[in-house]
C-alpha cells in the first residue's frame, strides 16, 4: 500500500507509471475544493513523485518536503488547471519546480556537503542508488558530480536517465521547446562530465 | 541508443529499489491541504461545483477573471510609470562596464590595471555561486553581482560592504548589463527584471516565453536578450517593454557585440544576423556553418568580438576532441576575410582583441593563442596548467586571464610571460578590470578583489 511505509519495488514502480490515468470525476471533485477526493487523488501518486524527488535532490528529508510542498501547491493551483487530462504532467512539473525551489534554498556549498560526510553516510549512499558491482567506484563519482550540479541539470538528468521520460514530456514537464530539451540535455551530460572530471582531480 | 556510460549514469542516479515512502508522508499532505486555501476568484469558486455539469459556463468567470486581471495591472503600470518618471536621476553616469568589456565585447577593460604583484584585498561571501558566463559590474565604485540562484547585490568597491541586495529573482542568471539608471538582469526561465541601479529594487518585469542561456547586452536605453529559442528578443531598459523581436535561426547562447547601433548575433548553428537596434530590421545574414563541421557533433558558438570593422567568431562542434576554428567577418561587406583553425582540441573562446591579435584561449587545453588580425596566421602566447572557461580580458599590454582550477593570472602580451597569479577558491569568472582592481566572482559564491 503506498504512503504506508511499503517498499517500492520495481514491479510496483512499473505499474504505477503505467497507471497514469485520471478519475475526471474525482479530479473535478477536488478541483471544487473536496479536499477527500485530492487525499484519494495523491496517495497512489506518492511512490512515483518521491522516487523522482530523492532521485533530483539525493536526499530523502528533501524528497519528503519537495513531494509535500509540491502536492499542496497543485491543490492549491488545481481550480486553475486548464487541462485535466494532463493532470499527471502538470504535477510532476510542480514536483521538479518544488526540488529545484528546495535545493535552491538549501544553498549548501559543494565543498562543505562533500567534506561533512556522516558516520554511515556510506550506507545513505547506497540506500539513494550506489551499486555494490564492479563499477561501483564509478557509480560513486557520478553520484557525487551529479550533486555539484544546478538544480535545473539534475532534473533534467534525472526525467531523461532515471524516468526515461520522452523528450515532448520533459519538455512539457520543464516548460521549454522540445529543441530546447535537447540542447540542454547536451549541456547536462556535459555540465556532468565537467563535474566527473573535477571529481577525478 | 544506451550506451555502458547511460547504464551507469541510470545506475548511480536512480534511487535504490527499496526506497521506503515516509508512512505519515499522505497524512501530512491531507493536513496541509485541510488548511490550504484553493485559488480562483470568488466567483469560480462558485463555479466549481456546476462545471462539472455545464462545462459551457466555464469561459464566463474566465473572461471576467481576464478583465479584472488586465484593469489591475493597467492601473498598476500607471503607477509604475509615474514612480519611474519621478526617480529618473538625470545625473546618473552613462558609462558602463558591461559583459567582457562593453558593447563591443572585446575585452578591453577600462583599467587602468594594478601595478606591480597582485594579490587578493578584498573578499567576501555571497548569496550563491556565480556563473563563468557571468562577471562582476562596476560602475563608480560599486559592484553590481549577480549569482545563479537568483540573488542580485550591489557592494561598496572599496570595502565591499552591502550597498543593496535583492533576492528571490530568477534563477540561472547570466551576466547583467546596467543601462543608465537600470540593472537588468535575466533568468533561465525567460524572465526578464529591471532593478533600480541604486537602490535594487525592481522596476520592472517581463516574461518572455524562452529560455535564456546568454548573457545581456545593451546600448543606450534597449536590453538585448539571446534566447536558446532562436528568437532574440530587444527590450526597453525603462520599462521593460519588448521593442524588437529578431528570427536569429539557431539557438543563441552568447550575447551579441553590438556596433555603431547594429547588433551582430551568432547563432549556435553558425548565422550571422546583423540588425539594426533602433528599428529591429535586419540589415544582412550570413551562413558560417561548414557540412564538415555540423557533421560532427551539434555545434556552438563562443561569445563573438568586434573591433574595426571586423567579427570574430570561433565556433566548432560539440565534440572535446575537434579543435574549433576562428572566423573574421567583414561587416561592411559581409565577406569572410579568414577562416583559421588552431592545432588545439576543445572548444576556442574569442577573448580579447588587441591592435594586431585575436586572443583566443582554449578551454579544455587552456591554451592560449593569438591569431593575427590580419592574416589568421596563429601562435601560443602562453601554455596554461589548467582548462579555462571564463573570457580573458586586457588592459594595454596585459592579459587577465581566470582558469577552472581557480587561478588568477596577470599575462604580459608581448612575451608570453606570467607576471603573476593569485589562487582562489572554486572557478573564477572573467577580470574586470577597473580603477586599478581585479574583479571577479567564483563558482563558490565569493566575490574577490584582486589589487596591490
Amino acid at each position: 500500500m503506498i504512503g504506508t511505509g511499503s517498499p517500492v519495488t520495481t514491479t510496483e514502480r512499473a505499474e504505477v507509471t503505467l497507471d497514469r490515468t485520471v478519475d475526471l470525476r474525482l479530479l473535478a471533485r477536488a478541483a471544487a475544493g473536496d479536499a477527500d477526493a485530492f487525499d484519494e487523488l495523491i496517495r497512489p501518486r506518492l511512490a512515483r513523485l518521491y522516487r523522482m524527488a530523492v532521485a533530483i535532490t539525493r536526499s530523502e528529508p528533501d524528497a519528503r518536503d519537495a513531494v509535500q510542498d509540491a502536492s499542496i501547491s497543485a491543490w492549491r493551483e488545481l481550480p486553475r488547471l486548464r487541462s485535466p487530462e494532463r493532470f499527471d504532467a502538470w504535477l510532476d512539473q510542480i514536483l521538479v519546480n518544488a526540488c529545484r525551489a528546495l535545493l535552491r534554498r538549501s544553498r549548501r556549498a559543494r565543498v562543505r556537503e562533500i567534506e561533512l560526510v556522516p558516520d554511515g553516510a556510506d550506507d545513505d549512499r547506497q540506500a539513494l542508488g550506489a551499486s555494490t558491482d564492479p563499477d561501483v567506484a564509478e557509480v560513486d563519482l557520478i553520484q557525487r558530480a551529479f550533486e555539484r550540479l544546478s538544480p535545473d541539470v539534475r532534473s533534467l538528468l534525472v526525467l531523461h536517465y532515471v524516468e526515461e521520460r520522452p523528450l515532448a514530456e520533459i519538455a512539457r514537464i520543464m516548460g521549454s521547446p522540445v529543441g530546447t530539451i535537447k540542447w540542454r540535455l547536451s549541456n547536462a551530460r556535459r555540465a556532468l562530465d565537467r563535474e566527473l572530471k573535477a571529481e577525478r582531480r | 541508443m544506451t550506451t555502458n556510460r547511460d547504464a551507469l549514469i541510470r545506475a548511480a542516479l536512480a534511487p535504490s529499489a527499496d526506497l521506503v515512502v515516509p508512512t505519515d508522508l499522505g497524512d501530512r499532505i491531507n493536513e496541509g491541504v485541510r488548511v490550504t486555501p484553493q485559488r480562483g476568484l470568488g466567483l469560480q469558486r462558485w463555479m466549481g461545483p456546476l462545471r462539472r455539469f455545464v462545462p459551457e459556463l466555464t469561459p464566463m468567470p474566465r473572461a471576467a477573471a481576464v478583465v479584472l486581471t488586465a484593469l489591475l495591472l493597467l492601473a498598476l503600470a500607471i503607477v509604475t510609470v509615474i514612480g519611474i518618471a519621478s526617480q529618473r536621476d538625470p545625473t546618473f553616469p552613462s558609462a558602463v562596464t558591461a559583459y567582457h568589456g562593453g558593447p563591443t565585447q572585446d575585452g578591453v577593460m577600462p583599467g587602468p590595471a594594478p601595478d606591480g604583484i597582485a594579490t587578493i584585498l578584498l573578499e567576501a561571501e555571497m548569496a550563491g555561486p556565480m556563473n563563468n558566463l557571468s562577471a562582476p559590474l562596476v560602475r563608480d565604485g560599486i559592484v553590481f553581482l549577480a549569482d545563479l540562484r537568483g540573488n542580485v547585490e550591489a557592494r561598496r568597491a572599496d570595502d565591499l560592504t552591502s550597498v543593496w541586495a535583492t533576492r528571490d529573482l530568477p534563477d540561472g542568471v547570466e551576466a547583467p548589463v546596467l543601462l543608465g539608471p537600470t540593472l537588468v538582469i535575466a533568468g533561465r526561465d525567460g524572465t526578464v527584471v529591471g532593478l533600480d541601479a541604486a537602490s535594487g529594487t525592481i522596476r520592472w518585469t517581463r516574461s518572455l516565453d524562452v529560455t535564456i542561456e546568454s548573457p545581456l547586452a545593451g546600448i543606450d536605453e534597449r536590453v538585448i536578450v539571446g534566447s536558446s529559442d532562436g528568437v532574440v528578443a530587444v527590450l526597453s531598459a525603462v520599462d521593460g517593454a519588448v521593442v524588437h523581436r529578431v528570427d536569429a535561426g539557431g539557438p543563441v547562447k552568447r550575447s551579441p557585440p553590438v556596433a555603431d547601433g547594429i547588433a551582430y548575433v551568432v547563432s549556435d548553428t553558425g548565422m550571422v544576423t546583423a540588425f539594426d537596434v533602433a528599428t529591429g530590421g535586419t540589415t544582412w545574414v550570413l551562413d558560417l556553418a561548414r557540412d564538415d563541421v555540423e557533421a560532427l557533433a551539434a555545434p556552438e558558438v563562443s561569445t563573438p568580438a568586434f573591433a574595426d570593422g571586423i567579427l570574430y567568431v570561433a565556433r566548432g562542434p560539440n565534440d572535446a576532441s575537434v579543435p574549433h576554428e576562428v572566423v573574421a567577418v567583414d561587416v561592411g561587406t559581409q565577406e569572410i576575410r579568414w577562416r583559421s583553425t588552431a592545432p588545439s582540441t576543445g572548444r576556442l573562446f574569442v577573448g580579447a582583441i588587441t591592435d594586431d591579435d585575436v586572443i583566443t584561449i582554449g578551454e579544455a587545453d587552456g591554451v592560449i593563442r593569438r591569431f593575427d588580425r590580419a592574416t589568421g596566421e596563429s601562435d601560443v602566447l602562453y601554455q596554461n596548467a589548467a582548462a579555462m572557461g571564463a573570457l580573458p580580458t586586457v588592459v594595454d599590454d596585459t592579459l587577465f586571464v581566470s582558469s577552472y582550477d581557480g587561478m588568477v593570472r596577470a599575462i604580459d602580451l608581448a612575451s608570453g610571460a606570467e607576471r603573476w597569479h593569485v589562487q582562489l577558491d572554486g572557478q573564477p569568472t572573467m577580470p574586470v578590470v577597473v580603477d586599478g582592481r581585479i574583479h571577479v566572482g567564483t563558482s563558490l559564491g565569493e566575490v574577490v578583489i584582486i589589487g596591490t
